[in-house]
């Protein structure tokens, strides 16, 4: 299945030794045209060691990758030409001020001194940085160089943008607004790799997930799918105005979805999948035997439920 | 050609500029350094004019001093990588590993154009023609000492370690050298030292231009002795370079 028809970037068994520890294990995967990817893991998983591959700026040990059909290996500098990156960390020289980095990036991306001008301002003020763009780096904050670090792919607007943790270290509404303008940067066109250890990010930017642990893809698919694969993974609760009959138990035991059924007195807690299609026809069904319902609680699996399932180890923990 | 060369030489000159005070104050050191050392010099230097003499030694000076700066923005890269940021960019890698030591050329010698110009004035070549080959000269030998700081900040990995060898490194090349005293003034120090201030190319570049300067002769073996010190300087940097950026 692809978003838009393309693939971005292919995955051949890319690998990445240090030393003779293995950072990247094998990976093969397809990234599709103008989609967000999100690519979810603890620290150490090997999320940006991929990304960086991507990038030209590390050889793979093993395998190769190729983005919009080139391959990294063969031909890194029309790579380049396509792709752009925030890195995790802010590459930023600390003498400098975000003005001069930026001016200086724009103009390596093919920016006239004019254009560069224009674009740097345009920016840096969508960023809410133009007070600040004479402050040398090492004087900003840490959520400010992370701000310029990002600031960087949108100067470029490359066909293919990655962002390593973009929102960390970055406050609450800073976080919304670089969501907001990474979603219209795919809209533009652009395929975008997000690499966040962040659930809820992945969760509401990614078109699709690709799980990542100890270098390996642990699972892959659109946030939905991947909480649906969780055998159970919903819950749902019901409280009635009477403890339910036996009967009633047996009738919702026989909906394909439900995994489990508790009764707590007058309460239903059920293990299911896909709780919004199942919901509507028990409710149907406990009004039709006469059952009054007087609460509903329901609650879908999280990226976390996911990640335990697949790895065996909650990703907020090793956070 | 559509090259941004220019752009990566643009960046470290203009990087240069940010640390003018330090370099000024690291020049200011050395000068006081020197003129304790004149009031002793010039009564075992007699017929000399001391000043004339080491001006276009302070001009190499300022040329060495700024064109190995380059180094420790290298080193402090790789330690912080920055490097993969440039690594990143739509640029060729030849373009990195070449912009540098060319940067570094250039430094040195907005460094040492003013101390060059005071020294043509003071000192009127009887061939001025010849003044034409020292810009080209010194932008060589800048080259050659900023890959010479490149190849010192790729092959020593721990930065304090590399600070310490830049420093040593700086003192032997500046101090063996004819930039302070003449070369047989420094015949009567131990053997090592004289020959290593005899093949320096500090003191090839601070003795053509007092020739060019004050006696109006150009020493081709001097030239040949500098392109062939940039040029191993280079190949060899250039090399470590790309190998230690691309570990």
């Amino acid at each position: 299945m692809s978003i838009n028809g393309g693939v971005a970037v292919k995955l051949v068994n890319l690998t990445k030794y240090y030393g003779k520890f293995l950072a990247v294990d094998h990976l093969n995967l397809e990234i599709y045209d103008r989609e967000i990817f999100g690519f979810l893991g603890p620290n150490g998983a090997g999320k940006s060691t991929t990304l960086l591959m991507i990038t030209t700026v590390l050889r793979p040990s093993e395998g190769t990758a190729y983005v919009y059909g080139v391959d990294i290996r063969k031909d890194p500098d029309r790579v380049r030409q396509m792709v752009g990156i925030a890195f995790q960390d802010p590459k930023l020289y600390w003498v400098h001020t975000p003005y001069e980095i930026l001016y200086w990036h724009a103009r390596v991306c093919g920016y006239s001194s004019s254009e560069a001008r224009q674009v740097v301002k345009e920016v840096l003020t969508r960023f809410d940085m133009w007070e600040a763009r004479r402050k040398r780096a090492f004087e900003l904050s840490g959520g400010m160089r992370k701000r310029v670090e990002i600031a960087k792919v949108f100067i470029q607007r490359p066909r293919l943008a990655i962002f390593d943790e973009p929102t960390a270290q970055i406050d609450v509404s800073g976080k919304h607004m670089i969501w907001e303008m990474i979603k219209e940067l795919r809209d533009e066109g652009s395929t975008i790799i997000l690499a966040t250890n962040e659930l809820y990010e992945a969760d509401v930017l990614s078109d699709r997930v690709g799980i990542i642990y100890k270098g390996r893809i642990a699972a892959l698919g659109t946030p939905q799918e991947l909480k649906d694969t969780i055998p159970g993974g919903d819950v749902l609760e019901i409280d009635l105005d009477r403890p339910p009959s036996d009967e009633v138990v047996r009738r919702i035991e026989a909906e394909p979805e439900i995994v489990e059924v508790r009764r707590m007195n007058q309460r239903i807690r059920m293990y299911l999948n896909r709780v919004e299609e199942v919901l509507p026809r028990i409710l149907a069904m406990l009004m039709e035997s006469g059952y009054r319902v007087k609460r509903v609680d329901m609650r879908e699996p999280t990226l976390d439920d996911v990640f335990l399932h697949y790895t065996g180890v909650k990703l907020v923990k090793e956070e | 050609m559509n090259t941004k060369l220019h752009l990566i030489v643009e960046r470290d000159v203009r990087n240069f500029f940010k640390y003018r005070w330090w370099m000024a104050g690291l020049i200011s050191m050395n000068l006081a350094d020197l003129f304790i050392l004149a009031i002793v010099f010039s009564r075992m230097v007699t017929r000399l004019e001391y000043f004339k003499f080491v001006l276009p030694g302070i001009a190499i000076l300022a040329l060495f001093a700024s064109a190995f700066t380059i180094g420790r923005e290298v080193s402090a890269e790789i330690r912080r990588m920055l490097h993969h940021y440039l690594l990143s960019l739509p640029v060729k890698e030849w373009e990195i590993i070449i912009g540098r030591p060319l940067a570094g050329g250039i430094r040195g010698l907005i460094y040492a154009a003013p101390m060059l110009g005071l020294a043509i004035v003071l000192s009127p070549t009887p061939r001025p023609e010849l003044l034409i080959y020292i810009p080209p000269v010194l932008f060589m030998l800048g080259m050659g000492i900023s890959a010479l700081a490149i190849f010192l900040a790729t092959v020593v990995r721990n930065f304090d370690a590399y600070i310490s060898i830049r420093g040593l490194m700086y003192f032997i090349l500046m101090f063996s050298s004819t930039v302070f005293y003449p070369i047989d003034v420094l015949k009567n120090l131990p053997t090592p030292i004289y020959l290593l201030a005899l093949y320096n190319p500090v003191s090839h570049g601070a003795d053509l231009m007092r020739e060019v300067l004050q006696q109006g002769v150009l020493d081709p073996m001097k030239i040949i002795s500098l392109t062939i010190f940039s040029t191993v300087f280079l190949l060899v940097s250039s090399i470590l370079y790309y190998r230690r950026i691309r570990e």
